[in-house]
């Protein structure tokens, strides 16, 4: 599949355009509730259940024998039998990790298992018999949208488009893309929230102009500044808080309602704490059309407790949360260099903002009134639909081009601690930057580099991102080696490291160590767990990465070939001709096993010219020196560090 | 260059002349050339906008979700290269330093300013007359802060605003004269422009904080 990905009709067509239109979905991973959209007739619309409702609470029941409910029954329901084992709001913890979840939440009924050494976020459920990563409930919640796209197109989905907080950092978009890969769902692109809804709001009007999305979901509050202009989408700023949300107006509520009916310690109590939430949620709900509302809890006794809310009440409950959203829409508009009057629409993201105070709150903070044509719930998902339909390659009249924006800064942990910034906020992705270091000891032949995320001047304040181990530097004396580090975001605003020794021109070997994430080793035993759910498409999938694999390989021998043929000795090229020449078999077969043995193979055969090229890239460099001496030097680092890789 | 598709020998242009197959940049083109802009300070900003979005439009990675990882290496990088060129030249101070960086002067380096010289990296001390204005600006600024004089506060934030402004037209000349181009020069109107830019910041942090 990949080889007729290679056909490419005209410059700037979409490679697969001409080949087949898409069977796209987009796809709200919401922290509450979850949808998935298609564009039908050209127009992009939710899909709905039997019931006519186009909403999947993001709750995952977790119970015996492997069984696992997502949906309406599981947040109703079970949620309340179960608390414990029933997931709700698992986007706050994705990529996420164990000490960030114990402080995201001061009212939560779940357990987490905590392994040895393990810094990723594990729910223990199923009666305690499973640990579970917010990865893999995502997972079975992005299966469900899966299945309703696919009875939907009548046919498996091609890619999907999956939307994210425009404030998500790096791990939690890596997080939002394994639940999507361990779905068995091609991910075309992540998506930031007020994106796609913007893009749902420009295709229906076509529009252009500057405008804000003020997007207040359960879970996660984000603002963005964008310009419509010409099809082209431009992200100029954005901020947010990816723990503030209409969960946390439940909690204030729920704490005033438990005072009031003077239950105490109820956190040892996680079905009553599901319970009070429900009823603050439900009084919330009621509150945006009725003044007073009837509320009642039920004791520890099994008496209940009987009281009335107010919306005057409930107002000053959820003011103070509201006004954590002022610093940043303040922040987003200076970023954008633009005042609020300048704004030409403010548009009303999230089920929270249909609360009436948080639309005065709009208005009064961008002193016009907001717009809410689109369903709040809907518009994300309809946004993405739009923009996974043209991504797949679907009817694509004006082309639109999103141009999104990292977050925040990234940066690079220098001794001491100081952190010196690479990559600035509010740079458009995709970007990279490129630094250089040398080696500060003889011989050295690895680097660990450490990449934060966040704004402040010091590693420890920011948040640790992941850690980069470099190895295969050519060992050379201190100070001569010159390694050049290249950073590249991705348009998913997803990172990826690579490095070159700049003297030999030897590619370094970078390995990647996620703070917070899962490895993709991680990732793929996981996929292999699953074969029970993700059938056919998992085994597709890892085809498909070890066809890819195996042409990259192909492609630099090929090329090292062809630059220093004087240095293969006698039968070199017959055998790794030979070799490429299985390895290309193995490539037509389906199975990916036999393609990294003979990938495998392939490195063997190679590996003494490899290793002749090295030496010579390394005597000229080293020139004056015993070409002996220092092959006897790179022979005693590859065992070096080959120790020192195992021990990582 | 060889086209990674069709393995001709295609010249080195955004797509391959034979199979229209997207190319990855040789070499590393510097901002201007890649947008197409002559090398001088002075811009046609929104002409330089438009090469911008053109061309992002045509090799960004929207156009390759569903390509060969190739294609999409390949988009991804040049799509780097246009977003860090347009981001550098439509600041008009981003655009000044980086001209007279490909002169050999780095302005704004960690520790100072450096030229670039035969032997190695020379530091090119600050002017001494510099450090005192700034001194005294910071000074005459706590001053007036302590007194809450807002009409003195006012008057320096504005005569600090002129100052940086005649800087970047001090810079300007210099770098648009005919040649040969006074990088010294240039460079440093462009570290004096840094030390009003930075003394701007902190009446905007002593605003937030006071």
């Amino acid at each position: 599949m990949a080889e007729a990905l290679f056909q490419i009709s005209e410059p700037g067509e979409s490679a697969v355009k001409a080949a087949c239109k898409g069977r796209a979905a987009g796809i709200d991973l919401g922290t509450t509730n979850s949808l998935v959209a298609i564009v039908a007739g050209g127009q992009p619309q939710c899909l709905r259940d039997d019931e006519g409702s186009a909403i999947v609470p993001s709750a995952v029941f977790y119970g015996r024998e492997g069984r696992v409910e997502v949906g309406a029954r599981a947040r109703n329901q079970l949620a309340l039998q179960h608390p414990k084992d029933t997931l709700v709001s698992v986007k706050r913890f994705m990529g996420r990790g164990a000490q960030d979840a114990e402080a995201t939440r001061k009212l939560t009924p779940y357990v987490f298992a905590h392994p040895a050494g393990d810094a990723v976020v594990r729910f223990s459920v199923a009666e305690g018999t499973k640990a579970v990563t917010a990865v893999e409930a995502s997972a079975e919640i992005l299966r469900v949208l899966k299945a309703r796209a696919e009875a939907a197109l009548d046919g498996p989905l091609d890619g999907v488009v999956i939307t994210v907080p425009a404030y998500f950092d790096d791990g939690q978009r890596q997080a939002t893309r394994d639940a999507g890969r361990l779905a068995g769902l091609e991910v075309l692109r992540l998506l930031n929230e007020p994106t796609a809804a913007a893009l749902a709001y420009g295709l229906d009007k076509k529009v252009n102009g500057t405008f804000a999305v003020f997007d207040l979901g359960g879970g996660t509050f984000d603002i963005s500044v964008l310009v419509l202009d010409g099809g082209m989408f431009e992200v100029k700023a954005t901020g947010g808080d990816s723990a503030l949300g209409g969960d946390d107006f439940d909690s204030a509520i729920a704490e005033h309602l438990l005072e009031r009916a003077g239950l105490h310690n109820t956190s040892g109590d996680p079905q009553a704490v599901r319970a009070v939430l429900d009823a603050a949620k439900n009084a919330k709900e009621q509150l945006t059309s009725n003044d007073v509302v009837d509320v009642s809890l039920k004791r520890p006794d099994a008496s209940l407790w009987h009281g009335k809310l107010t919306r005057v009440e409930m107002e000053s409950l959820i003011a103070p949360v509201l006004s954590r959203c002022e610093s940043a829409c303040r922040q987003a508009l200076k970023d954008a260099g633009i005042s609020a009057k300048q704004l030409d629409g403010v548009i009303l993201v999230g089920g929270s903002t249909r609360t009436p105070l948080v639309r005065q709150f709009v208005k009064d903070l961008f002193e016009q009134e907001p717009l809410a044509d689109i369903d709040p719930d809907e518009v994300v998902a309809l946004g993405a639909a739009v923009q996974a339909e043209l991504l797949a390659g679907g009817d694509n009249p004006g082309y639109i081009v999103l141009l999104d924006v990292v977050p925040l800064s990234w940066g690079l942990q220098m001794m001491g601690g100081v952190v010196e910034k690479l990559i600035h906020r509010n740079s458009t992705v995709p970007c990279g930057a490129t630094q250089t270091f040398t080696t500060y000891a003889d011989n050295q032949t690895g680097f660990d580099l450490h990449v934060v995320q966040g704004e402040r001047e010091m590693a420890h304040e920011g948040r640790s991102l992941a850690r980069f181990t470099l190895t295969g530097v050519p060992p050379l004396p201190a100070g001569l080696a010159r390694l050049e580090v290249t950073f590249t975001v991705d348009a998913d605003g997803i990172l990826s490291v690579t490095a070159q020794e700049l003297m030999t021109g030897q590619q370094a070997q970078v390995r990647v160590v996620p703070s917070y994430g899962l490895t993709d080793e991680e990732v793929e035993r996981m996929l292999l767990d699953s074969y029970a759910h993700a059938d056919e498409d998992v085994r597709l999938r890892l085809l498909t990465e070890q066809r890819v694999e195996a042409e990259r390989i192909v492609a630099a021998t090929r090329s090292a070939l062809a630059s220093t043929p004087e240095l293969l000795e006698a039968g070199d090229a017959e055998r790794i001709d030979a070799s490429i020449a299985l390895l290309n078999t193995a490539k037509a077969s389906t199975d990916h096993g036999a393609i990294r043995k003979a990938i495998e193979a392939l490195d063997l055969t190679s590996k003494d010219f490899a290793a002749r090229r090295m030496n010579r890239a390394l005597s000229q460099g080293l020139q004056g020196q015993d070409v002996n001496a220092v092959e006897h030097k790179i022979d005693e680092h590859k065992v070096k560090s080959s120790g020192s890789e195992a021990s990582h | 260059m060889i086209c990674w598709s069709c393995q001709k020998n295609v010249a080195a242009t955004s797509f391959c002349s034979q199979c229209a197959a997207i190319l990855p940049l040789a070499g590393r083109p510097d901002h201007f050339s890649l947008l197409g802009a002559p090398q001088r300070f002075t811009q046609d900003l929104p002409a330089l906008e438009r090469a911008y979005k053109e061309s992002a439009r045509a090799v960004h990675p929207d156009k390759f979700a569903r390509a060969d990882v190739q294609a999409k290496r390949a988009s991804t990088q040049r799509t780097v290269a246009l977003n860090d060129a347009w981001r550098t030249l439509r600041d008009p101070v981003a655009r000044a330093e980086y001209l007279v960086g490909m002169l050999g002067i780095e302005v704004g380096a960690e520790d100072g300013t450096y030229r670039k010289t035969e032997e190695g990296r020379r530091k090119m001390p600050v002017p001494a007359a510099l450090l005192d204005e700034v001194m005294d600006a910071q000074e005459a600024l706590s001053v007036a802060l302590c007194a809450d004089n807002e009409v003195a506060i006012a008057g320096l934030h504005n005569e600090i605003q002129e100052r940086k402004a005649r800087s970047m037209s001090e810079a300007a000349a210099a770098l648009d004269a005919d040649a040969p181009i006074d990088a010294e020069r240039a460079a440093s109107a462009l570290v004096a422009a840094r030390y009003y830019r930075r003394l701007l910041e902190s009446f905007v942090t002593s605003k937030e904080h006071g």
